[in-house]
């Protein structure tokens, strides 16, 4: 903490003393008095100074000219300087915390954030289960750390520990390096489509990043054209190339024609015993290469 | 190393970094995302200016840039005035290069050659002569720029304009297997060092109206995708086969495959929310687009030996696939201790795209086929339409209990199963036992049946009506593929929390999901998925952060086929035939972080004239798949090798404050990898008798990274 900021707060202590004799009773005044009435007490959250939430240019925020600063948020709060009789402080007008309503807590984030978090909120997967802006969100920071690229891996990971063990496995998006983020593909405050992912379908998001893969081909793969996820798991998998289960075995859950695609695939297929086109290399895809679909004339078994 | 650069404006603030690296070995997969691969040193910059970090002016600019001087790198700028307008620019360089010690016969370019002195005798791989002296090492690699202009404008109090354009690319090379050979008894493939040149063009554009309460909005997405080649042609590397058209080997075969074709998709969307009534909000999702691709085709084949006596039935495909979707949520909290939801959404891929009989020559390899003998494409189309509803009921300040049901109806077309239905049942608990203990319970049963399964459909209807008989079929017809199969799904998700003091918390979560497979003789049984997961946090002392986690997961799945041949008719029912594949896939990993700061104090280091703060981060993390095989008397049947990656990685940092505006730091960073993949180790390129591999082995190394950085702030 700067020489300059703790002879301010100092300051604040000693001017906010003089006011602290104010009413006692649960009042629903504001304190009137800016952040200094808070900080004085709540150093802790100064940096909400340097903060987007403390920027004083911005006419929407809530320490703009005319707004209540801390009590922009956490209401009317004047009585929370007091004591009651058991000697505890009043609460601030908007309580937050686990043990408080959590719609009144978020209702006050969104009255200034509709636009950007909450045209899915209601309803979304987040909502129903009850998780507060606070719970992800550090206002009080200068910087948030969900709403940097490299603070936000962490903040997801904590609630969502499946998908920390995914990222982790051999065949992986580029999580683990930090390259991509959650909200590369999902959208925390809801989305349009499953999973709350941007855009109306999984096919469509997958599309953003890997839109070669959209055709339409001549020669469809069928269940490539429906949902990426029947072979690929996105966060993370055992096998190459995010896939479900170990190729050749997965695609024959699917074809078990004559000779080849039914065959028996076992240790037979490998030195010493052979080198059986099926298991070696990219097995099926050492002829079947065009998986997600072939635009090719000749290329009905996808191998053109 | 020392570096300083700074510009004291006034309201300028940022920052410099300069960052020596040195990496001890060559390792492409340790440097697959990160472009730090090959061994020696490295320098990478980061650089951060803000022309208004004290939030006092309305207009700002900020420009932001990590690593550069690295092959992976990020550069960002953005301007605006606060509470009107932003716009950002970024850019992204991604690389990926986890391929090691590929060699190949093919020399880049398209087509791909072969050396002048190849030669060949006979139709494999052991009869490729000059094999050993032909092969050259192939770096593959791929990178990905990411250009994106993000820009937002709110025009008055109300309406507010989102504009992102993108543009993508993403060039190198990547393995594609190319075959010769019509039939599996003669088929003959190689797997090549294929180019990749792609380009994506992407437009979100969005306006918002945001009123007291309720919005609504319209927005237009659009993707442009653009591939610099069209087919990748390549020689047959073979000699000539005696089941293939004469021209067909080497030297004079020659074979084309298509590359992904350009394509475009529009979408059009319009959105709006309101509160319908005072406890209850309605969420409406619109959308209409359309994916169309029309390039021109590429021959029936490449090879001027072949006869092709009949032309395309078209050009190019003119396909045109329309998407419609339509959300629909109703949010309701009527009470305070309810919550209610329920959800419509509806999915419509209608593929509109021409069908027509194509008179192949399969694999560059045979005359044309007569007309009788052509396949016709199958344009699929999926309608979904699904409904959901759930409740939550907060009982007490401490409980609270959820219930729902969703139903999914699925049409397909071209599909074994055309009609699918879906319903499930998911109940909940959740309970803060005390003030230092909560557990959550949530139980799922899913129930999906099939109308009836037409085994024989989709393959009668890729042939010319009337040339496929009443009893031929391609797939084995007990066959059932697991994404049409009737299945019943169980889950169970329990989660254990407990924060016995302010400084310390642990938590335990476990999820079981079961898929059982329903009249399932071939095919998909049934998988099963276990996962354990615990993790906790310490707060040692004030700046001392302990935290860890552990997680195992365990996948078990059953499969059944038959092998059958075409020549031998009793083979499709004889049960000696039979094999059973039970694969076990095992994933565990731990982790441990500690972030110490401000050490000095506590260890009264005094001769430090600033801060300290260290940390250090470890992860290991383990696969292992067991594919057991089992089979009937009349196969042949060896065991399969174990797969198995293991990854040890720990990083120990430390940060030292020299001054308040210089500080150092020093990072070093250990990381082994280990992996074996039957299908790859010791497998030489012409280790199988009809597939010409790359011969790289599974990915392993050894390799630390250190990294000494030299930080400036003003």
């Amino acid at each position: 903490m700067g020489k300059g900021l703790r002879v301010w707060l100092w300051i604040s202590i000693l001017v906010g003393g003089l006011f602290s004799a104010a009413p006692l009773v649960a009042g629903d005044d504001y304190l009137g008095r800016g952040a200094d009435g808070c900080l004085m007490c709540h150093q802790d959250y100064t940096a909400i100074l340097r903060s987007p939430h403390g920027d004083g240019a911005h006419p929407h925020s809530p320490f703009a000219e005319g707004q209540h600063s801390c009590e922009s948020c956490h209401g009317p709060s004047a009585s929370h300087l007091g004591r009651l009789d058991d000697g505890s402080r009043p609460l601030t007008g908007i309580p937050f915390g686990k043990d408080h309503p959590i719609e009144a807590q978020n209702a006050i984030c969104l009255t200034c954030h509709e636009q950007d978090a909450g045209h899915h909120w209601h309803g979304s997967l987040h909502n129903f289960a009850e998780v507060r802006c606070a719970d992800c969100h550090q206002v009080h920071k200068a910087q948030d750390p969900v709403m940097s690229r490299t603070g936000q891996m962490g903040v997801c990971l904590d609630c969502h520990q499946q998908q920390r063990s995914d990222m982790h496995r051999p065949s992986n998006h580029p999580m683990r390096s930090g390259q991509m983020v959650c909200t590369d593909c999902h959208t925390p405050h809801g989305g349009a489509g499953p999973a709350e992912l941007p855009r109306l379908s999984v096919n469509e998001s997958c599309y953003d990043c890997h839109a070669e893969k959209r055709g339409p081909f001549l020669w469809e793969h069928a269940p490539v054209a429906e949902d990426c996820t029947s072979c690929h798991r996105p966060h993370g998998s055992n096998h190459r190339d995010l896939l479900t289960a170990r190729t050749p075995q997965l695609c024959q859950q699917c074809h078990l024609a004559q000779f080849h695609p039914s065959s028996f695939e076992s240790g037979a297929g490998l030195p010493p015993h052979g080198g059986s086109s099926n298991m070696v290399g990219r097995d099926c895809m050492n002829c079947h290469t065009q998986v997600h679909g072939s635009n090719h004339p000749s290329g009905a078994g996808l191998t053109r | 190393m020392c570096f300083s650069a700074a510009t004291q404006a006034e309201g300028l603030s940022g920052g410099v970094s300069v960052n020596l690296g040195y990496l001890s070995d060559d390792a492409p997969r340790f440097g697959q995302y990160s472009g730090v691969q090959e061994q020696g040193g490295y320098l990478g910059v980061d650089l951060n200016l803000e022309s208004d970090a004290d939030y006092r002016q309305s207009r700002y600019w900020l420009l932001d840039a990590e690593r550069l001087g690295l092959d992976d790198y990020r550069v960002s700028a953005e301007a605006g005035e606060r509470g009107a307008y932003r716009v950002r620019v970024d850019y992204q360089a991604l690389v990926n290069n986890a391929i090691e010690g590929a060699q190949s016969p093919f020399r880049p370019g398209n087509p791909l050659t072969l050396p002048n002195d190849w030669q060949v005798e006979g139709n494999n791989t052991a009869g490729l002569l000059q094999l050993d002296e032909s092969l050259a090492p192939v770096d593959f690699w791929q990178e990905r720029g990411r250009l994106r202009l993000d820009y937002r404008h709110d025009l008055g109090e109300q309406w507010r304009l989102n504009a992102e354009l993108r543009r993508e690319t993403k060039t190198g090379n990547r393995i594609l297997g190319g075959v010769t050979g019509y039939s599996g008894g003669n088929n003959r493939a190689a797997l090549l060092p294929a180019p990749v040149d792609y380009e994506t063009h992407i437009a979100d554009l969005g306006l918002t109206y945001q009123g007291d309460g309720y919005h609504w909005g319209f927005a237009y997405h659009g993707s442009f995708y653009r591939s610099g080649d069209t087919g990748l042609a390549w020689p047959t590397p073979f000699g000539q086969n005696p089941q293939w058209a004469d021209g067909v080997g080497y030297p004079n075969g020659n074979n084309q495959l298509a590359l992904e074709p350009d394509n475009q998709y529009h979408q059009l969307r319009l959105f709006a929310g309101m509160p319908l009534f005072e406890t209850t909000r309605a969420q409406l999702d619109l959308a209409h687009g359309r994916m169309t691709q029309d390039q021109d085709y590429l021959p029936y084949t490449l090879n001027p030996a072949l006869t092709v006596n009949e032309a395309l039935p078209q050009t190019s495909l003119d396909g045109r696939v329309d998407t419609t979707h339509a959300n629909l949520r109703l949010t309701s909290r009527p009470a305070p201790q309810w919550h209610l939801s329920q959800r419509l959404r509806y999915r419509d891929r209608d593929n509109r795209t021409p069908q027509a009989v194509y008179q192949r020559v399969r694999g560059d390899a045979e005359n044309q086929q007569a007309f009788e003998s052509g396949r016709i494409n199958r344009p699929y189309s999926l309608t979904t339409t699904e409904f959901a509803s759930d409740a939550a009921y907060r009982l007490t300040r401490r409980v609270r209990l959820n219930a729902g049901y969703e139903y999914q109806h699925t049409e397909r077309d071209y599909s074994e199963v055309r009609r699918l239905e879906e319903h499930a049942l998911k109940l909940g608990a959740r309970r803060t036992a005390s003030a230092t203990t909560a557990v959550s319970a949530e139980l799922q049963h899913r129930q999906r049946r099939g109308s009836e399964y037409l085994d024989t459909l989709p393959y009668v209807q890729t042939h010319v009506p009337g040339t496929i008989g009443e009893d031929d079929f391609e797939n084995h017809p007990l066959l059932r593929k697991y994404y049409l199969a009737d299945r019943d799904r169980d889950q169970l998700r329990l989660r254990a929390d407990w924060f016995p003091t302010a400084e310390f918390s642990a938590g335990l979560n476990f999820i079981y999901n079961r898929d059982d497979y329903q009249d399932v003789v071939f095919g998909l049984d049934d998988s099963i998925m276990r996962s354990w997961m615990l993790d906790w946090s310490y707060a040692a002392a004030e700046g001392v952060q302990l935290s860890g986690f552990a997680s195992t997961d365990r996948y078990a799945s059953e499969q059944f086929g038959r092998s059958f041949r075409g020549n031998v008719p009793t083979d499709v029912d004889d049960p000696e035939r039979d094999w059973q594949v039970a694969a076990r896939d095992r994933f565990d990993t731990y982790g441990l972080t500690l972030a110490w700061d401000n050490v000095q104090d506590r260890l009264d280091w005094d001769w430090l004239s600033g801060p300290l703060n260290l940390s250090l981060e470890w992860v290991n993390s383990r696969s292992r798949g067991e594919m057991n095989t089992y089979a009937g008397p009349a196969l042949n049947h060896e065991p399969l090798p174990v797969l198995r990656t293991h990854l040890n990685h720990y990083r120990v940092n430390g940060d030292y404050q020299v001054t308040d505006q210089s500080a150092v730091r020093l990072s070093l960073e250990h990381e082994r990898y280990t992996s074996a993949d039957y299908a790859l180790d010791d497998i030489a390129p012409d280790t199988a008798a009809n597939v010409l591999t790359l011969g790289h082995r599974s990915p392993r190394y050894n390799v630390t990274w250190v990294v000494l950085g030299y930080r400036y702030q003003f």
